[in-house]
């Protein structure tokens, strides 16, 4: 006798197959909300002191403790969180609103001018990125636009490569040649037919770039490149409690080093999941897997 | 990354506790003469050149090889025994006389003095390194016409005669100084110019013995040595930049003896019943500069109103930890001549806004404050800093820089504010204001200039009375604090942290280590 079993509901497979996706968005979304809200989380300012309370350890008035100055680090980390969602957001799109055009006009005009666009992109990326991003942040100085030029201008080869190679492999496929020869003009070849088709790659770099941006932010705070003093931010103050590890106030780089770590975790699960989405290789290889 | 990190910071650990296991075997109750004295430095030397030197690793390097003419004497403050800059022994020279207006002065020099290589040192000796150090364009060859030394003579082989442009009260107290080291004519004149960098040649109690200055200097007695027999018979420099290492070392046993520690590391040593830490007030202070071309801090009010919105013993006590103190003039505590007259501040908010509000700032205003990053502790002082100015509708917005690009503004006057510390090379009020506020001065990176304060630091200079002179110093400082050109933060203490077995420290204001003390 042969029991035939009914396959999951469609959306419970989506789920299990994309939970780690889920897991990701969650945690994106709980740090979007909370740098959205922080002023309504927490009691305590971030960036006033309160020598009394200098160096207090975790408890239940500071969840996680306070800093050198007083400051509750809780509320640090929320007010932290609005900083890092920021530099990572606007470092991305700046750096698709440069790359993209870059690669698109190299790959389709395909002449020496594109040629010498994307080996300037390629010397960029021959470099390792965080070493490029604090020699960059070095040379521009401490600051926050300091830190955003940093950040984007290493972003920039990376997108324009992938637009790059978008186009060159889209730009000759037939769907384009036929809307070519019914006379469609070049801004509307690249808006309607061969930008959409890059579309899925370019939101699965951008994610994983989210990641990439958050954490060279960090690196460039702690080593004293990122915003001025006072401003709450996630690796500088991993950078001020490290002074502080030998002599045991552990909880003032430990907090904020797992915030770091749970974004970029989080951003990198997002686009991992993305990238499998996009892929119907993935999606192939996964449904042969879940029928196995 | 995190892993990495995680890797790398489990690294560091490791290479800690194996060079605390190895030392911990050592027997550490008393320490024999023949056991190396170790001692762990924040940096390498980066010149021993004596006319180029300007670093703490450096200057020891050189102070213990070099013999001087003469040297600081050592006073009793209470049951401690101490150097002072302000009296001087014999060293080189047995003895000295100077004729009625104090400018020549003669030194006779001892017979039984020798370079380490065998060499006698004579009065050619002595001419050849101070008309080197005349004719220097480096660093410290300024120190030559600060005490107004005009020519230099020998009499016979062990008189040297020494002529003055002017009578100077610094002249003593300069020559006393390392940059005035013999060195062996005979040598140097053949050496190259940048053999100084990493050699030394002196007659003092030490010699070189080997020196890499990416970990360690070894130094072993001098075998020529004219005077007692140090204790060690070597002693061991090690280069260690990282403070909370030179910590662990120290409480370990791993080094005997430790300096330039963090507040908060010397606040944990405390409780090790290991360690003895040797704390004195120096001369080094902290201040808050404000540019007096720059407005609004071209107005004196402005200044007093922000010298009483300094929270001083926050300052002092949560972020120096105590390993500060009070100032209460420009001039340091501990500095001749020191005075807190016309010095009335202390933190009131309530004086300080009366005084805003008198300058026409009574809805506060902006400005930028450039911080030098390199410093822990200024940070804190100037977030701290920020936050109280803030209370009185004062915003000051906080640029950090490098250390390289802060020296640069520095030198320039360009800031508007700033943090600097500031240890005179000379301890005489006129040499510590000559420099820090006389108008003109290429080191008055604040700008300030007041006729009357420059008219009577010149005729201080000059002056060959020393009451007269210490009244016109005091007069100076009066109309300094009073005018607060600078909000006087606070003055560091130096500490030194010796391992149990190991005695004889002895502090000088100079906060140079003499190896051959310790016991």
């Amino acid at each position: 006798m042969v029991r035939l079993t009914l396959p999951p509901p469609r959306r419970q497979k989506f789920w299990s197959r994309y939970r780690m996706l889920a897991v990701g968005l969650g945690i994106v979304g709980f740090w979007v909300l909370v740098a959205l809200f922080a002023p309504l989380l927490s009691p305590y300012a971030p960036n006033v002191p309160d020598m009394s309370a200098r160096l207090a350890m975790p408890s239940l008035q500071h969840l996680l403790g306070t800093d050198e100055y007083g400051r509750d680090l809780l509320t640090r980390i929320f007010f932290g969180a609005r900083l890092s969602v920021f530099i990572a957001v606007a470092s991305t799109l700046a750096a698709i609103a440069v790359g993209v055009p870059i690669g698109i006009y190299a790959g389709y005009r395909a002449g020496l001018a594109g040629e010498a666009l994307m080996r300037v992109m390629d010397v960029f990326l021959a470099f390792p990125s965080l070493v490029l991003a604090l020699a960059i942040g070095a040379a521009i100085g401490p600051g926050l636009t300091g830190e955003l030029l940093a950040i984007t201008l290493v972003s920039v080869p990376t997108f324009a490569r992938q637009a790059y190679a978008g186009t060159v492999a889209t730009k000759h496929l037939p769907f384009v040649e036929s809307a070519r020869a019914t006379g469609a003009g070049v801004g509307r070849l690249i808006g309607r037919h061969l930008l959409p088709n890059m579309f899925g790659p370019l939101l699965v770099i951008s994610t994983l770039n989210l990641g990439f941006a958050v954490l060279t932010g960090a690196s460039l705070s702690f080593i004293g490149l990122g915003v001025p003093l006072p401003t709450a931010e996630w690796g500088s103050m991993v950078s001020d409690g490290s002074q502080y590890l030998v002599s045991g106030q552990w909880w003032m780089s430990l907090f904020p080093g797992l915030a770091i770590m749970t974004i970029v975790f989080a951003f990198n699960l997002v686009g991992d999941g993305l990238r499998d989405l996009a892929d119907p290789r993935m999606r192939r290889s996964r449904s042969l897997s879940d029928a196995v | 990354m995190l892993k990495k990190a995680l890797r790398g910071t489990v690294g560091s650990l490791a290479a800690v506790a194996a060079l605390l296991l190895g030392s911990v075997s050592a027997p550490a109750a008393t320490q024999a003469a023949s056991t190396p004295l170790v001692i762990a430095y924040p940096g390498s030397p980066r010149t021993l050149d004596t006319w180029l030197a300007y670093d703490l690793t450096s200057d020891a390097m050189i102070l213990n090889v070099y013999d001087q003419l003469i040297t600081y004497a050592q006073v009793k403050v209470g049951k401690q025994t101490q150097g002072t800059l302000n009296a001087y022994a014999p060293m080189l020279a047995t003895h000295w006389t100077s004729n009625a207006d104090h400018t020549v002065y003669t030194f006779y020099l001892r017979h039984n003095a020798k370079f380490s290589n065998g060499d006698p040192v004579t009065a050619a000796d002595v001419v050849w390194t101070y008309q080197k150090g005349m004719k220097a364009t480096g660093n410290l060859s300024f120190l030559a016409t600060e005490g107004a030394i005009k020519s230099v003579a020998a009499v016979n082989p062990y008189e040297v005669k020494i002529t003055l442009s002017h009578p100077d009260s610094m002249f003593l107290s300069i020559i006393a100084m390392y940059p005035f080291s013999i060195l062996d004519a005979k040598v140097a004149a053949k050496a190259s110019g940048t053999y100084w960098n990493s050699h030394e040649l002196g007659s003092g109690p030490y010699e070189l013995q080997s020196l890499d200055p990416a970990s360690q200097a070894v130094f072993v007695r001098n075998p020529h040595y004219w005077g007692p027999k140090p204790h060690y018979a070597k002693v061991i420099l090690k280069f260690i930049t990282d403070a909370s290492v030179r910590q662990q070392l120290v409480e370990s046993g791993g080094v005997q003896v430790a300096l330039a520690l963090s507040p908060l590391a010397l606040q944990t040593l405390a409780r090790s019943p290991l360690v003895t830490e040797h704390t004195n007030l120096s001369e080094d202070i902290v201040f808050f500069g404000m540019n007096e071309q720059d407005p609004p801090f071209n107005n004196e009010l402005v200044r007093q109103a922000l010298s009483y919105a300094v929270p001083y013993s926050t300052l002092i006590h949560q972020v120096e930890l105590n390993q500060a103190s009070a100032m209460d003039s420009s001039v340091p505590i501990g500095m001749p001549d020191h005075t807190g007259a016309g010095w009335n501040y202390s933190y009131n908010l309530t004086k300080a806004k009366a005084l805003l509000a008198q300058a026409g700032h009574a809805k506060g205003f902006t400005f930028t404050f450039t911080l030098d990053a390199s410093q822990p502790d200024w940070v804190q002082d100037a977030t701290l800093l920020q936050a109280s100015f803030a209370k009185l509708g004062v915003t000051m917005k906080i640029a950090q820089v490098s250390d390289s690009e802060y020296q640069t503004l520095l030198n320039a006057h360009k800031m508007q504010a700033y943090i600097e510390q500031w240890d005179s090379f000379v301890n005489d009020p006129g040499y510590h204001l000559g420099f820090l506020l006389a108008g003109g001065m290429a080191t008055n990176a604040a700008n300030y200039s007041n006729p009357t304060v420059n008219k009577l630091l010149t005729q201080a200079e000059f002056d060959p009375n020393t009451a007269q002179r210490t009244r016109l110093y005091q007069r100076i400082q009066t109309i300094i604090n009073q005018q607060a050109p600078f909000l006087d933060l606070y003055q560091y203490k130096w500490t030194v942290v010796t391992y149990q077995g190991v005695s004889g420290y002895v502090f000088y204001p100079d906060q140079l280590l003499r190896f051959w003390a310790f016991k």
